[in-house]
């Protein structure tokens, strides 16, 4: 049985405190839905390795309450990074865009079910795993057909993609789901890696200007270029250039709505470890989350960053759980030769 | 020299040369504003040896230089496990 939302608030700081300290493996702690009202939920990585002098201090068993609160633990076993700065203030369980939704829009989770179902079969990606990413927002091919947009890495398996053959779910699922069936992959833009020695300051570094890729709608599937309802914000329309110090926000299946600030543009960096090898990308523009929050995280790659106002100004692919890095969008839709719907 | 100015010098080698020389860990070096500036991240904690401003063509530019960078990637590497359909 739940309780309301504000019994909830009142007890968070305890809730806290406890949860993490009874369960090391613990990443985030919220309120969430329980039942018809509220109770807290906690995230656990119980793919984290802790050592045995952590876990002697954890409870025995799994708290189920606290302060008449209920609490839920849901199990996840995604990797997880040393920088990051604080948990996310949203649990996993508030981001709706996880969740299947009709129609389509922006900030929702997709998935290349033929790329992940060859990654499975060559032993890269564990039996029970799908790789997800965000879909950005809705863009007009040269043929006139329309198409997600995203990042090369979240439609197109970072090259390995097959253009007019993979199929792209929303939400995702291990095998191939018609009721999930979203769009097939187009075009994408292929990343080049540099030789591992290969820095700017010898000349002899192959830049990348983009992570991206286009998917095609399924003729069948609705879509809107707007977000969920639920978010309560400015849809996509138009784009804009990302300059220094403009405050832009996102949506991604991760970690949902996030606020952040333009630190830098015409950024070279380098090396990030794709699968084709060590790439690095110039003309891109760094984003850092408001007030010491993450900006994005694993998930989130292919969500588009507007402006305060609406104007997409890129396509968010990379980061550090510090720093978020993304592509212009005019630099996106140049080189896949589309605009956006 | 404006940031505008700026962003044509960040990704020649010339640039890099002089701000990180023979560095050869992840970085990103980009431009900022308020002084225009570049601003370089590093992974060492300690970045008393990067340049504070560097020479281009006459004009002395400000580099802020910021260390504890963490190499960024790309990030859908998160998987998520489901349960069979």
């Amino acid at each position: 049985m739940g309780v309301s939302y504000q019994s909830c608030e009142d007890v968070l700081d305890t809730a806290v405190n406890e949860l993490f300290d009874s369960d090391p493996q613990i990443q985030a702690v919220g309120i969430a839905r329980h039942q018809q009202a509220f109770g807290f939920k906690a995230v656990k990585n119980a793919a984290k390795i802790v050592p045995a002098s952590a876990m002697a201090g954890a409870a025995k068993k799994p708290l189920k309450a606290i302060k008449k609160v209920p609490v839920t633990i849901d199990t996840v076993s995604s990797d997880i990074e040393a920088h990051f700065q604080v948990p996310h203030i949203q649990a996993a369980s508030f981001i709706p865009e996880r969740s299947q939704t009709t129609p389509l829009v922006c900030g929702l989770q997709i998935q290349n079910v033929d790329d992940d179902d060859r990654q499975r079969k060559a032993g890269a990606l564990g039996q029970g795993l799908i790789i997800i990413g965000t879909l950005g927002c809705f863009v007009k091919l040269a043929d006139g057909s329309n198409a997600i947009l995203s990042n090369n890495h979240v439609l197109a398996g970072e090259n390995r993609g097959i253009k007019g053959k993979d199929r792209i779910l929303h939400p995702g699922s291990l095998t191939f789901s018609s009721a999930q069936q979203a769009a097939t992959l187009t075009d994408f833009v292929a990343l080049k890696p540099s030789p591992n020695n290969a820095r700017p300051a010898k000349g002899n570094v192959v830049f990348n200007a983009v992570d991206a890729a286009v998917a095609a709608l399924t003729a069948s599937v609705a879509f809107s270029q707007t977000y969920l309802p639920s978010r309560h914000q400015v849809a996509p329309h138009g784009t804009g250039t990302p300059k220094v110090g403009d405050k832009v926000f996102k949506i991604g299946r991760t970690t949902g709505l996030t606020h952040g600030t333009i630190t830098a543009i015409g950024t070279v960096v380098g090396p990030i470890p794709y699968d084709p090898g060590n790439c690095w990308f110039n003309q891109q523009f760094e984003i850092v989350g408001d007030n010491g929050t993450m900006f994005s995280d694993h998930g989130d790659s292919g969500s588009a960053i507007l402006s305060t106002t609406g104007e997409v100004v890129g396509l968010l692919y990379a980061g550090n759980g510090t720093q978020t890095y993304a592509c212009p969008i005019q630099a996106v839709l140049s080189a896949l030769n589309c605009t956006l719907l | 020299m404006n940031a505008k100015q700026l962003m044509s010098y960040v990704d020649q080698p010339e640039t890099h040369q002089k701000i990180v020389g023979d560095y050869d860990g992840g970085y990103a070096l980009g431009v900022t504003e308020n002084p225009p500036a570049f601003l370089l991240r590093v992974e060492p904690e300690d970045v008393s040896h990067f340049p504070t401003a560097v020479d281009i063509h006459g004009v002395k530019v400000p580099v802020v230089v910021k260390g504890s960078f963490v190499r960024p990637v790309p990030i859908d590497r998160g998987t998520q496990a489901i349960s069979p359909d």
